[in-house]
């Protein structure tokens, strides 16, 4: 699966960082999204859907592999 | 796409006739989509009921939250009043200058942050519940427990005295039912504005290195130049006076809605990992932020089939989703253990969702962690049917008072 952000978007609510924090941070220096992981296991699906579906900006967007 | 202009299908904001029913009246707009409500000066606006709808234009920046448009659907007369006297704080900002705003405080309520701040809290709760075991029963769960973590916790992060805490507390409900007292609500604008001013003015002349919000916001914004002490004023403002009552009517309901469930009650008390989800139900079941989300559109659109027009006012209505039967089954029951309910919009969503999410579940954590277990037998003590909410027209609904005994 690949993980793409729109830091643009993103207000620092770090709602993906509980969800999923193998794949999500956030910068000490602004707060916002830091993506640790664009690349993660299926294995960690259902922890990238949580975050997609609890960031409040639509900050997050998953492609499926194939 | 329809296009007509029916008549007012209820008032709103519609009446909560107990703390645990979402106003019927909404029913209407789920079932119908979107419907004209009649506001307090009789002035039509849209009403937006259903979860889909209502998540949209909290995504959607073709809709305004600045309450100087013509058509802003104000709560009550006298919530117009205070608002367009004293329109302080993030949600009435709308992008690109919310976002730069936004984001000064991002990084002052990162997760490595709270988490930081969690063993504070957890003693804190811990010598909250002393003092009421100590005392002994009766106690009110309200004023002697809730309020009394919140307005800690806001103190400590801001960095402010805690010796003025009675002087928060004062101010924050005076906003708190700023909808029915527009004196009150102003009177709290105004001394707390007078207040920080001359904080951060003291701060700005001896600037000591700290990691409380105040302190930040001077070091790394006002001195530098980003944000002029007024702006930061204002936004302080907004956040001492909701930052309170609102988390704290959330703790006192939710203890309210386990008491009334004595089977979850105990489940949750046997399984602590059941404390998030739980947290999920009561902020959804709730929904206590009533006034959310006055809006007016930019520009001719269409939500849910209808056409809304440029500077028409809309209400988009989180206390309806939350309960819509389409994402949440059953949606009037409460459940701690209900599937897929971190999608409530209790802390609303988009760019002015709730930025005290963070604070604001650390603290019902640290609550339902440790309330129901630290006193067992911790029950009401007196009928549910005599329990007072404050009224539909609160800042954030919640009871008057929450008499316990154990």
């Amino acid at each position: 699966m690949r993980i793409d952000i729109d830091r643009d978007r993103c207000m620092g609510a770090g709602q993906c960082v509980r969800a999923a924090r193998e794949i999500f941070g956030q910068s000490e220096e602004d707060g916002l999204v830091v993506l640790l992981n664009a690349d993660p296991p299926s294995s960690l699906r259902d922890e990238v859907s949580l975050a997609v579906s609890m960031c409040p900006t639509g900050t997050i967007t998953v492609r499926m592999d194939e | 796409m329809q296009d007509d202009v029916g008549e007012p299908e209820f008032s709103f904001p519609a009446p909560r006739r107990c703390p645990f029913e979402a106003p019927a009246e909404y029913e209407i707009a789920r079932e119908r989509g979107v419907v004209r409500a009649k506001l307090w000066d009789g002035q039509p606006t849209w009403f937006v009921g259903r979860y889909k709808d209502v998540s949209s234009i909290l995504m959607d920046r073709r809709f305004s939250s600045n309450v100087k448009e013509p058509n802003f659907p104000f709560f009550s007369e006298s919530r117009a009043k205070v608002l367009l006297a004293k329109p302080f704080g993030l949600p009435f900002i709308d992008p690109p200058e919310h976002s730069k705003l936004r984001r000064i405080f991002a990084p002052m309520f990162t997760v490595r942050n709270m988490e930081l701040f969690k063993p504070q809290l957890d003693a804190f709760v811990r010598t909250v519940i002393s003092d009421l075991v100590e005392k002994g029963p009766p106690a009110d769960l309200c004023k002697d427990f809730s309020q009394r973590i919140t307005v800690w916790s806001i103190v400590e992060l801001m960095g402010l005295p805690h010796e003025d805490e009675h002087f928060f507390h004062e101010c924050s409900q005076g906003n708190l039912f700023q909808s029915v007292d527009a004196d009150a609500g102003l009177r709290a604008n105004e001394q707390m504005e007078i207040y920080l001013d001359q904080f951060l003015a003291q701060k700005e002349q001896n600037p000591v290195e700290a990691d409380d919000i105040i302190t930040r916001l001077v070091i790394d914004h006002i001195i530098p130049g980003n944000l002029t002490r007024e702006q930061a004023t204002h936004l302080l403002v907004n956040l001492v006076l909701n930052g309170q009552d609102s988390t704290a009517n959330m703790i006192t309901l939710g203890a309210l809605a386990m008491m009334a469930h004595p089977e979850q009650l105990e489940q949750l008390k046997q399984d602590p990992d059941l404390v998030s989800n739980a947290i999920d139900e009561m902020l959804r079941y709730f929904s206590i932020a009533l006034p959310v989300a006055p809006r007016v559109a930019l520009e001719d659109l269409e939500v849910g089939g209808q056409a809304i027009r440029k500077g028409d006012g809309v209400v988009a209505s989180i206390v309806s989703a939350n309960r819509d039967a389409t994402v949440f089954a059953d949606p009037e029951s409460f459940d701690i253990r209900r599937e897929g309910v971190s999608r409530h919009l209790g802390f609303g969503q988009g760019v002015h969702s709730c930025i005290g999410r963070p604070v604001a579940l650390l603290e019902l954590e640290a609550v339902f962690t440790t309330l129901f277990q630290s006193i067992p037998g911790l029950r009401l003590a007196v009928p549910i049917e005599e329990i007072e909410g404050t009224g539909e027209t609160a800042q954030a609904y919640g009871v008057r008072s929450l008499p316990v005994t154990w």
